[in-house]
């Protein structure tokens, strides 16, 4: 019998600092989270992404000298992976306002800074299954919905979808 | 959108195959928004490449703005379907050879260019906008540009 919600959330947790790996996995799982999967490499994260559709992408922004950008917009460009509506949230340790901007453009759901609280995490979980951003498109951008951020970045607002 | 982590949490089961279909579905509608997009952007690109050259600007911005159109000219391509859309493929293509003049020389452009640059840009975005008949206003357009350039 399948496993009930939110033990039956599929995550897929990128992070190459094992100590903060296993201390928030254990935290999740405490909170009932069973379904992480985690990784220590990006490429072996992205590698699970390609052969499975998870429903949430957790990925430390650092990870591989900011690859995770370009995977993200690839993601939500369907050029990676089998949804690109899975939800991701990417963890940055005192990001600079160059670095959010990129995330934000790349179609993240979230950002949260480091070092990560579980709560802060349930609570964007719990967002997400609630009331997920739609889609926004214009010419240059595919992903969530960007007007709460719009005041720190500048973009072009689109259609929402 | 589909939601996986919303639907799990209503417990309403959805099949890989359910998913993919939606997901197919969802992208289908944002292909054609982004088109729009894009052919929207080309156009006031295209307006302000005119401003910036009548006022004298032949770098920077401008240059920026004409690799600009030739990115989301091939985003275009890559997205309209090209078994229907080879006139408005070949319209692209016109708008980016042009544009690609223009950045090799952009001092020597003259108004009558800028003026056959705007109109193709205004005819991929109606092409893109109205799929009736678009594909023969595509064939036509190409055909006055090509003589007009003659």
């Amino acid at each position: 019998m399948a496993e009930p919600y939110p033990a039956n959330l599929d995550i897929v947790y990128a992070e190459g600092d094992q100590r903060l790996r296993h201390n928030l996995r254990a935290a999740l799982n405490h909170n009932g989270y069973k379904g992480i999967r985690e990784f220590a490499q990006l490429d072996a994260a992205v590698g699970a992404i390609k052969l499975t559709a998870p429903d949430i992408f957790l990925v430390d922004g650092g990870m591989s000298n900011g690859d995770s950008f370009e995977i993200i917009e690839n993601l939500r460009h369907h050029k990676l992976g089998r949804n690109p509506f899975l939800s991701v949230i990417v963890s940055c340790e005192a990001p600079d306002g160059q670095t959010v901007s990129k995330f934000i453009n790349s179609g993240v759901d979230y950002l949260v800074v480091k070092p990560v609280a579980p709560s802060q995490l349930i609570q964007r979980f719990r967002m997400i299954a609630k009331r997920r951003k739609p889609f926004e498109v214009t010419s240059d951008y595919i992903g969530p919905d960007r007007s709460d951020f719009m005041k720190d970045v500048e973009a072009e607002g689109g259609t929402l979808i | 959108m589909p939601n996986t982590v919303g639907m799990k949490s209503r417990r309403e089961m959805v099949s890989q195959r359910e998913l993919e279909e939606l997901v197919h579905s969802v992208m289908g509608e944002i292909n054609v928004e982004r088109l729009r997009q894009d052919a929207r952007q080309i156009a006031r690109l295209v307006i302000r490449i005119a401003d910036l050259l009548h006022d004298g600007h032949t770098n920077g911005t401008l240059r920026a703005d004409a690799v600009r159109i030739l990115a989301i000219i091939l985003d275009i391509k890559q997205r309209l379907p090209s078994n229907v859309s080879a006139h408005t493929v070949e319209l692209c293509d016109l708008l980016a050879a042009m544009t690609q003049e223009l950045m090799n020389d952009p001092a020597s452009v003259e108004d009558r260019v800028l003026a056959l640059l705007a109109a193709l840009s205004d005819a991929i975005f109606a092409c893109i906008r109205e799929r009736d008949d678009s594909e023969e206003f595509a064939r036509k357009v190409v055909g006055m540009v090509r003589n007009s350039s003659r």
